[in-house]
């Protein structure tokens, strides 16, 4: 593939090893002069001094139609800059960017850039991640504030487990849209009976989201 | 010429010297006008005459923003010196918060190829002054060629 790397330090070092071992074609622009000296004579490639956010350089470096432009300098409007220059001023297919501002991921995702990543944002990801085991409850993160989705494995003698939704009553507000079992979705009605080990998807405006999970959580009172 | 209406809600971003005259003479017409800068020193430099609001914060942070009230603006002007922060802020008040009126300024024309389909207004600043320069330049010449008429006249 034809890979073009646009700032960074440590990052674009890491980089440029690891795709010259995967023997792609790379090209390699940074701002920094003595940085470039170091990445060129270390990986022995040439390296473009320059703003890589300037259509001057990167009309200079000939990497029209290439693969995938990464943009990893340590600020998030320069690498905007540099995925939007890719894609449209010189055709590149694909663009990455790093960002110090978890919020966009998603921003950076809806103006063309394909994959925009925090370390803020996989932190927090992974952290939900590892609460899975602890609370068998994982949210869902969608890009409405206001809405959580919740998926929840049921426990034995909790206030929902082998009993129809009309016995449960949820307070309005909070909706299953839909019971996981065995790996097959059933999209509840009345009748429907949530069984241990199901997994629910719980439906909630983000208020009522503690309510639902300690409602669903709690132990089942004779 | 589509005049501003009295109770839109101004807001410019960057006091730079272009962003306060901006800012000012909008002020001084009667029009409600925030400025943010990042910079205290930049805002403190707003003339007296200038009586709208100052904020001094990160035009790129969107919680500041938020809480500065952007999301009610009518009209925003973006004149940072760095055609990146521009770039970046417009799209994000244009195709993420939808405000009415976006207006930056760019210096490097070709960057403008990312906000193509956007609907941001744009002001190509290095266009707008050499297309000044010419003028004055031509104007400069005309004035020199009547003075050497005249006087082969004599």
């Amino acid at each position: 593939m034809n890979i073009v790397i646009a700032g960074g330090q440590t990052k674009a070092d890491f980089l440029i090893s690891m795709f010259k071992k995967e023997k792609h074609n790379i090209v390699v622009i940074n701002d920094s002069y003595e940085y470039a000296e170091y990445l060129s004579k270390k990986h022995h490639i040439d390296v473009i001094v320059g703003d890589a956010t300037s259509p001057f350089i990167l009309n200079g470096a000939s990497i029209e139609n290439f693969d995938i432009i990464i943009a990893i300098t340590p600020s998030d409007t320069d690498n905007l800059m540099i995925c939007q220059l890719g894609k449209k001023l010189l055709n590149i297919h694909k663009s990455v960017a790093s960002v110090e501002n978890p919020k966009n991921v998603l921003y950076f995702n809806s103006l063309g850039v394909d994959t925009a990543l925090s370390a803020t944002f996989l932190i927090s990801k992974y952290i939900e991640k590892a609460s899975i085991l602890e609370n068998v409850t994982r949210t869902i993160v969608t890009e409405f504030d206001s809405l959580s989705i919740t998926t929840i494995t049921v426990q034995d003698n909790t206030y929902v487990s082998n009993r129809s939704l009309s016995e449960i009553k949820l307070p309005s507000g909070i909706s299953i849209g839909a019971i996981l079992r065995n790996d097959k979705v059933i999209v509840p009605n009345g009748k429907s009976i949530i069984k241990p080990d199901d997994k629910i998807l719980v439906i909630t405006s983000s208020d009522m989201q503690k309510t639902a999970i300690n409602l669903i959580n709690s132990e089942l009172k004779e | 010429m589509i005049s501003i209406k009295k109770e839109d809600n101004i807001f410019v971003i960057g006091c730079s010297s272009v962003g306060a005259y901006i800012g000012t003479e909008l002020s001084s017409m009667g029009y409600s006008v925030t400025i943010i800068d990042k910079s205290k020193s930049a805002l403190d430099m707003l003339p007296e005459s200038y009586s709208g609001f100052k904020s001094v914060g990160d035009g790129t942070d969107y919680d500041f923003l938020d809480r500065e009230g952007i999301r009610k603006a009518d009209i925003v002007i973006i004149s940072t010196d760095d055609d990146n922060v521009n770039c970046y802020i417009a799209q994000y008040l244009k195709l993420i918060l939808n405000i009415p009126v976006v207006i930056t300024r760019i210096y490097d024309e070709e960057k403008a190829i990312i906000l193509k389909e956007s609907k941001v207004k744009i002001i190509y600043t290095t266009k707008v002054i050499a297309k000044e320069f010419f003028n004055t330049l031509s104007d400069a010449l005309i004035e020199q060629e009547i003075k050497e008429e005249g006087i082969s006249k004599k």
